[in-house]
């Protein structure tokens, strides 16, 4: 069930159809409930088979470990409420789990930490008012409390110790205000409760010693706990902790599921910085799984009515190839699989609780899967409701806190907006693959199946839903069946994860940025940059503001600049100049930052000497007033990005270079989404300032690149290299495209050079413009839209490159990125544009006789929601709905993705009505309207790349001509007249109607000499037709990995998938021709 | 076009030469014996082209199940009793300490990374994926170059169950259907202690001649269409036809003794044509015929000669203008107009191909299972190959795997049922006679090399058993 489909929440209210429909679902529940019963007496408990657990266990952990100095890799952080008593007062402490070298699993309770939260002392504040203003603070956090919570009966230790108040010096983040004087700040610690109500009382007025004054402006009061306490301690997510010996008490009350249990103050606790030494990786046990659901025809799996049926699970250890265990876990009678261990369950309950123990006793510190977070987890959480199994719902470390299934949106400007569920398993990271996958890579398609072909080139058997409940209920090979789909499910996730060095990638930007591993999953781009400034901030006592949200995200700035293109197909080398990092190496070269921000211009300063106006008419001050925030964190991104590039270029290993590649790239995001950090104007510290100076210092670097190279590279410069003047074609952001006028890329390289390091010589530290790429030839189509071959060596291309164009986009079917990618490889490596344009014509020609792979047509568009729900009406919906009254069954159901064709209608048919299936296109031959394809699809991406070279007339040549002449009349079976018509053979050879006696033969008399030559030229085209039959289905059986039982597979993404349903098809037609010519032999 | 006149002329002419000086050749009885190697109605019924290939390998376990164990209790014990793959494993997972052997049936796969598959194809199209590892590919001299690494395994029944022990990759082929016999040593693993083949089929006795009849044998004449290309065939052809005519004046006895001509497939060559033609933009060729077409007129011309002479034989092989799936159909009548005018001695075959003659007992495959396993192993002799085969007691395992097949649904009739005296298989690149013995079946096996290459016809004699290698060059 690992279908991205499941994505979506299944819409429960959706009523049935009709009274029909009801009755057979309640026929068919029934047919459950007995089968369910049935399966109850099949299995003795003497066939259970039980999991050795020696094999599944964890080291055993050393003895007496408090005596000894301890050390753990930290995977998951939480604060937790401890209550007062008598003696002790509340507190907040925190919980770190994670694991040792050895392999234990850990959790360090670390106690003495008290959340806290600042607000300037106000005016005539003296350090005697402290006690005071504590007494008064705590007594009405004490009412407060009461308020909501009559009951409370609190000691008066915990109520004299509610809040605590002490001074600290520091300044807000924001504005310079002419010296780096420190001011008064109150500091507030507590527990995150306390804090909470602090503040509400501090805003209504509290008698800090003179009079009641109410406090507006609080700092750090908004940030969550964790990342505070990271912060404060200093601690990465995926760093090393250490505990010196004798320093930790080991819990007398075991409150958790891990090995080792310890308990430490916070100024006890060690932390290492990841590097080095500490640098090092500990044996994470990672485990993979995914569940089968009994889905009930036509309808997604609802956990209220329908069961879990097996839940198959992988698990490794993280640095190896290959998982230890692979288990699956069965309701009912199932054959054995080898190498695999099977546990049969006699119930639902049986098999749900004795997961559930699996896993607490294996332990793992990752959970992996595909679509878990939004399937797997909160089914098997809904389920444990539906069937009262409380023990169920503790997947997590901790013994008294069950998992908990919550929503939240996430919006990122990266990435939309999106619901996520979000699932507390505490102890445990979630890290959902798809999840991975979806955040980092753009893909045409989601589905496990698809993902697996890009990354791995290997393929799954995807069995259809409905197909689920007859494997479930045959017989315990069919289950054997669907335990080795349920297997394959869980264990293509790992291999994915191993492909892409997910884990290893993501601790590294966690180690990077300070947070959690688990928030980089689950949280936006922000959270890493508010981590890296707090602590920052921490080490200059800076504090930052707690900023209240307005409005919308409407208040604009100007963005970056574009120079005009200058259009066309260029045969000669265009170099390009790039700065880079460009936001970044601005904000650092102009000091840019929160903390430099001035007001106007700084009282007795001089301009460019103390502070500078940036051409958007905003005021910073120099780095010799004060040097900021933002620029450190940056250069330190950047030299952190720069030794990740360097060792890449040293790296010979394919494997490691792909690591550090991932890790410079997570680099350059970081440092390039601090810019967008202060431009949001709902995140946590909008600075519109420092966005707009950013971007406006950008356009002006780019105009003045533009005039300098200009003017310096007039013909004869560099001693006479340059032939002619240079033109700078483009620009767009951070690059400029210059024509040098060159002949060749050595050329241009050597030219490309010496401008790159004289232009820079104009510009501030660290900003650089560099050299790195050469086009040649390069098609510039518009703004934002190009293509060209890209060189980094004089003698060899690296790749094609494009920009805008169709084949990246992803809303195309996928023929025109492929005739569109083909045509520029065409264009571009071979330089011929002629045989491009012949290529074009003969992908047009078959597309209008029909010998284009449907596939290759298919659109698709996601049914996020229900018919009536969407305004106008839309293909993709409707077509939903008709394939529903069709087959319920196979139907796609809200959130899958609907892949469709456009269907040849009657002239005044809606273009909603025109979407098809495209395996009922396939079955019954239904026409495509390929001039659909022709004038919507194709023409305008090609005509947009053959433009330049055919003087505009592209379109004109594409759409018209002989190619376009020959077409194919499909005959549809169904629709229209397709039921009265009465097919007439024709001869084969002048394609005459056959009368008579030779109504069946394959040639009308005149033809009948011809019979031989005709027959050989059927053969032809035959086989080919054979071959395709049969290496397609010979695929699908090797894939699937079976030879003695059919394939189930409907993966629809499968690049073969209709491929091979078409070809059946075909060659029984091509076969039903070959009969009319009669016996072969005499 | 002149040298087709030319030819077309000397046609006429043998034809008056041959009605005045005809030989005399010995008359043996003629058995088709390849009824099961039709693609008869039942087989296609209703919707043949929906079904997948599983039918196939079902149908073939079925069919040496019985064969294996009776050769399981010949080899090992009158008492051992066919068990399930799932069964060994509950075995192992009650008593691991003392597992028994045991024997299990079912089919070879053999998995290797290097098997041609079309998705691979697809996803090196798209995505340019890792192709940096180099197996230690075996650079064997052969015509195809064989895709065997080092890093492939065997692989027994569905999934994971991987074989060790007694039993090497090259003694076995992917849809191999055997017995194994051994134990599960760990998870996953098998160990083979021996591999059980079905119990080879029944062999009719030798029969005796008193005369010296003979069978000529030729394969691959692979007419292209390109007369410069196909010169050295077709006045090899000639030749032959002449000297089996007597018209030579030499060997006039020895060539009355043949009585029968074979031609193995592959008398068309035109699969690198047909493929690009099939491909090309529709409105380009909407007047043209296909590339066979033309290749089809010059062969029946040829064969039309040969069959004023005697009987002649003709298989499809790759590229004849008749279906591609296993087991071929024979090449339609209607592409031979001339040929099949002279009194039915043209006989149109199927690939494969058994035939009984005066009692001898014949098997002869045109080429394509035989090539598939060279590809897929390191073997590179086709004598070896047949060994395998009839070992095997299959005449086509790979098949539907890498050779294309029919997806038929209850009968496998690659499975050997009559032991052959002789076999002979065409279109390989060698000439090659050995002789298979075991189990008191003796067969001899001839393997052809390409008439287009080598103009070279085998001569069998019948009494003898042995073979002439004759050359037809000008």
């Amino acid at each position: 069930m690992s279908n991205f489909g499941k994505r979506a929440a299944p819409n429960r209210n959706e009523p049935p159809t009709n009274k029909r429909r009801k009755e057979e679902e309640d026929e068919e529940k029934s047919n459950y409930e007995e089968h369910l019963a049935h399966l109850a007496t099949l299995i003795s408990p003497s066939k259970r088979s039980v999991l050795d657990p020696s094999k599944c266990r964890r080291p055993n952990p050393p003895s007496n470990h408090a005596k000894k100095a301890f050390s753990m890799q930290v995977m998951e952080v939480e604060t937790f409420f401890e209550p007062g008593n008598n003696t002790d007062f509340d507190r907040t402490n925190v919980r770190l789990f994670g694991i040792t070298m050895e392999g234990n699993s850990a959790c360090v309770t670390v106690t003495n930490y008290f959340p806290h939260f600042y607000f300037q002392a106000p005016t005539g504040f003296a350090v005697e008012n402290l006690d005071s203003g504590q007494k008064n603070l705590n007594a009405a956090v004490a009412n407060n409390l009461r308020r909501a919570n009559s009951n409370n009966q609190t000691s008066d230790v915990v109520v004299n110790h509610l809040v605590h108040l002490s001074v600290a010096q520091g300044e807000g983040l924001y504005g310079y205000k002419g010296s780096n004087k420190k001011y008064d700040f109150i500091k507030v610690s507590g527990t995150t409760q306390t804090l909470n109500r602090a503040k509400q009382e501090l805003r209504n007025g509290i008698n800090l010693g003179k009079g009641v004054q109410a406090i507006e402006k609080f700092f750090e009061a908004n940030i969550d706990a964790e990342v505070k306490f990271m912060a404060q301690t200093g601690i990465v997510g995926c760093g090393w902790i250490e505990i010196p010996a004798n320093k930790s008490k080991q819990l007398n009350q075991s409150k958790t599921n891990c090995q080792i249990e310890l308990s430490v103050s916070v100024n006890d606790l060690i932390i290492h910085l990841p590097e080095g030494e500490w640098g090092k990786v500990a044996p994470i046990r990672t485990m993979s799984f995914d569940i089968e659901c009994m889905g009930r025809r036509g309808i997604f799996p609802e956990p209220e009515h329908d069961p879990v049926i097996q839940i198959a699970c992988m698990v490794k250890i993280e640095g190896q190839a290959e998982p230890f265990l692979r288990c699956c876990f069965v309701l009912g009678t199932c054959a054995p699989v080898i190498g695999s261990e099977i546990i049969q369950c006699p119930t639902e309950k049986d098999l749900l609780e004795r997961w559930t123990e699996f896993i607490r006793l294996v332990d793992p510190d990752v959970l992996t899967g595909y679509n878990i977070l939004n399937f797997d987890l909160p089914y098997i959480l809904e389920r444990a409701k539906t069937l009262k199994l409380p023990k169920v719902s503790f997947l997590g470390r901790l013994k008294d806190k069950a998992s908990q299934v919550r929503e939240s949106t996430l919006s990122s400007k990266q990435m939309g907006s999106r619901v996520n569920k979000n699932i507390d398993i505490h102890g445990r990271v979630i890290f959902d693959v798809l999840q991975v996958v979806l955040r980092d890579y753009k893909l045409r398609s989601y589905t496990l199946n698809s993902v697996s072909y890009h990354f791995l080139s290997e393929q799954k058997e995807d069995v259809e839903h409905s197909t689920i409940p007859d494997l479930q209920m045959g017989d315990e090979q069919s289950r054997r069946r669907l335990a080795l789909y349920c297997m394959k499910d869980a264990a293509l996730p790992l291999r994915l994860l191993d492909k892409l060095m997910s884990i290893i990638n993501y601790m590294e930007m966690a180690r990077v940025t300070g947070v959690p591993i688990n928030y980089l999953l689950t949280r936006g781009q922000q959270i890493k940059i508010l981590s890296m400034m707090l602590r920052r901030c921490k080490a200059e006592n800076f504090f930052l503001p707690v900023i209240e949200v307005q409005g919308g995200d409407d208040v604009g700035y100007e963005g970056a600049t574009v120079i005009d293109p200058i259009r066309g197909f260029y045969r000669e080398p265009i170099a390009t100049l790039d700065f880079a990092s460009l936001y970044p190496s601005i904000m650092i070269a102009h000091n840019l930052c929160y903390t430099t921000l001035l007001t106007g211009p700084l009282d007795g300063g001089v301009e460019g000497k103390d502070y500078i106006k940036t051409p958007s008419g905003n005021f910073f001050c120099t780095k010799e007033k004060r040097c900021g925030l933002l620029p450190v964190v940056l250069e330190d991104l950047l030299s952190a990005r720069k030794r990740a590039k360097n060792d890449l270029k040293n790296e010979k290993d394919e494997f490691k270079k792909m690591v550090l590649n991932g890790r410079q790239l997570a680099l350059k995001i970081s440092a390039n989404s601090v810019y967008g950090f202060t431009g949001a104007t709902v995140g946590k510290l909008p600075c519109l300032e420092i966005s707009q100076s950013v971007t406006s210092f950008g356009r002006q670097m780019i105009e003045l690149t533009k005039k300098t190279v200009e003017e310096n590279y007039k013909k004869g410069a560099m001693n006479g290299k340059c032939p002619q003047d240079a033109k700078v074609i483009y620009g767009d952001t951070d690059s400029v495209m210059v024509k040098f006028g060159v002949e060749t890329v050595a050329q241009a390289m050597e030219i490309g050079f010496e401008a790159a390091k004289e232009v820079s010589k104009i510009f501030i530290e660290p900003i650089k413009l560099e050299f790195e790429k050469v086009y040649y030839p390069y098609l510039l189509i518009n703004k934002k839209r190009y293509a060209g071959l890209y060189y980094t060596k004089p003698d060899k291309y690296d790749k094609v490159d494009c920009k805008g164009l169709e084949t990246v986009r992803r809303d195309n079917c996928p023929l025109v990125a492929k005739v569109l990618g083909k045509c520029l490889e065409t264009m571009l490596i071979d330089r011929n544009a002629d045989a491009a344009l012949v290529y074009a014509k003969k992908m047009i020609s078959d597309l209008l006789c029909n010998r284009i792979d449907i596939s290759m047509l298919i659109i698709s568009k996601e049914l996020t929601k229900s018919g009536d729900k969407y305004q106008a009406k839309q293909a993709h919906v409707e077509l939903a709905a008709r394939m529903r009254k069709r087959d319920p069954g196979s139907a796609p159901r809200l959130g899958d993705r609907v892949p469709f064709v456009i269907i040849a209608a009657g002239k005044n048919v809606p273009a909603y009505e025109k979407a098809e299936d495209p395996t009922y296109v396939l079955e019954n031959n239904v026409p495509i309207d390929f001039n659909y394809y022709l004038t919507n699809q194709l023409a305008k991406p090609l005509a947009r790349i053959f433009d330049p070279i055919l003087d505009g007339k592209a379109e004109k040549a594409l759409l018209q001509g002989e190619h376009t002449r020959v077409r194919t009349v499909v005959q549809s079976k169904v629709g229209g007249l397709a039921a009265f018509t009465q097919k007439m053979k024709t001869c084969l050879g002048c394609k005459g109607v056959l009368k008579g006696d030779r109504k069946d033969a394959a040639t009308c008399e005149h033809c009948k000499d011809k019979q031989g030559d005709i027959y050989a030229t059927r053969c032809a085209n035959m086989n080919s037709l054979e071959r395709n039959f049969a290496r397609l289905w010979t695929e699908c059986q090797n894939c699937a990995k079976t030879m003695h039982e059919k394939v189930n597979c409907s993966a629809r993404d499968c690049p073969i998938f209709y491929a091979r349903e078409k070809v059946r098809g075909e060659l029984k037609e091509a076969y039903e021709v070959l009969e009319r010519f009669g016996e072969p032999t005499w | 076009m002149d040298s087709q006149h030319v030819n077309g002329s000397a046609c006429k002419t043998i034809k008056v030469m041959v009605s005045e000086r005809r030989v005399k050749r010995s008359a043996l009885s003629y058995e088709n014996r390849s009824e099961r190697f039709l693609i008869g109605a039942a087989d296609m019924g209703s919707g043949w082209h929906q079904r997948q290939y599983f039918h196939l390998y079902e149908a073939r376990v079925k069919a040496v199940r019985e064969r294996i164990l009776q050769n399981a209790q010949r080899m090992l014990s009158k008492n051992i009793k066919i068990s399930s793959l799932e069964n060994v494993a509950e075995e192992v997972d009650s008593q691991s300490t003392t597992a028994t052997d045991v024997l299990v049936v079912g089919t070879i796969e053999k998995r290797i990374r290097a098997r041609p598959s079309v998705l691979k194809t697809m996803a090196d199209d798209d995505l340019k994926m890792d192709d940096s590892e180099e197996d230690g590919g075996n650079g064997i001299d052969s015509e195809v170059p064989t895709l065997i690494g080092n890093k492939d395994f065997l692989e027994f029944e569905d999934d994971k169950q991987i074989l060790t022990g007694n039993i090497n990759m090259d003694s076995v082929a992917t849809g191999c259907t055997c017995g194994l016999f051994g134990r599960q040593v760990s998870g996953g693993v098998f160990e083979v202690k021996q591999v059980v083949w079905p119990m080879p089929a029944p062999q009719r006795p030798l029969p005796t001649f008193d005369s010296e009849p003979m069978i000529a044998f030729l394969s691959g004449i692979n007419v292209c269409g390109n007369p410069q290309q196909d010169a050295n065939a077709l006045s090899g052809l000639t030749l032959f036809t002449q000297w089996a005519g007597g018209q030579m004046g030499i060997e006039t006895d020895k060539a009355a003794h043949v009585c029968r001509v074979v031609i193995t497939g592959e008398s068309i060559n035109v699969a690198s044509q047909a493929v690009e033609f099939a491909n090309k933009a529709a409105y380009l060729i909407r007047h043209e015929e296909a590339p066979n077409v033309g290749c089809a007129k010059v062969l029946d011309e040829h064969i039309a000669r040969l069959t004023t002479l005697m009987p002649v034989d003709l298989m499809p092989g790759d590229g004849d203008p008749t279906v591609a799936l296993h087991p071929q159909r024979p090449i339609h009548k209607t592409v031979l107009p001339m040929a099949g005018l002279n009194g039915g001695t043209l006989n149109l075959t199927t690939n494969p191909y058994e035939f009984s003659l005066g009692e001898l007992d014949f098997c002869v495959l045109s080429g394509q299972t035989i090539t598939d396993l060279r590809r897929l192993s390191t073997i590179n002799s086709a004598s070896k190959l047949m060994t395998h085969m009839l070992t095997w007691q299959h005449l086509a395992p790979t098949c539907p795997d890498t050779v294309d097949g029919f997806p038929l649904i209850d009968r496998d009739p690659f499975v050997i049922e009559r032991f052959p005296h002789v076999m002979v298989v065409g279109n390989q690149p060698k000439a090659e006679v050995d002789v298979f013995e075991s189990a008191g079946r003796r067969c001899v096996l001839i393997s052809l090399p390409r008439f287009s290459r080598s103009q070279i016809v085998a001569l069998l004699n019948l009494r003898t058993l042995k073979v002439e290698w004759k050359q037809f060059t000008v």
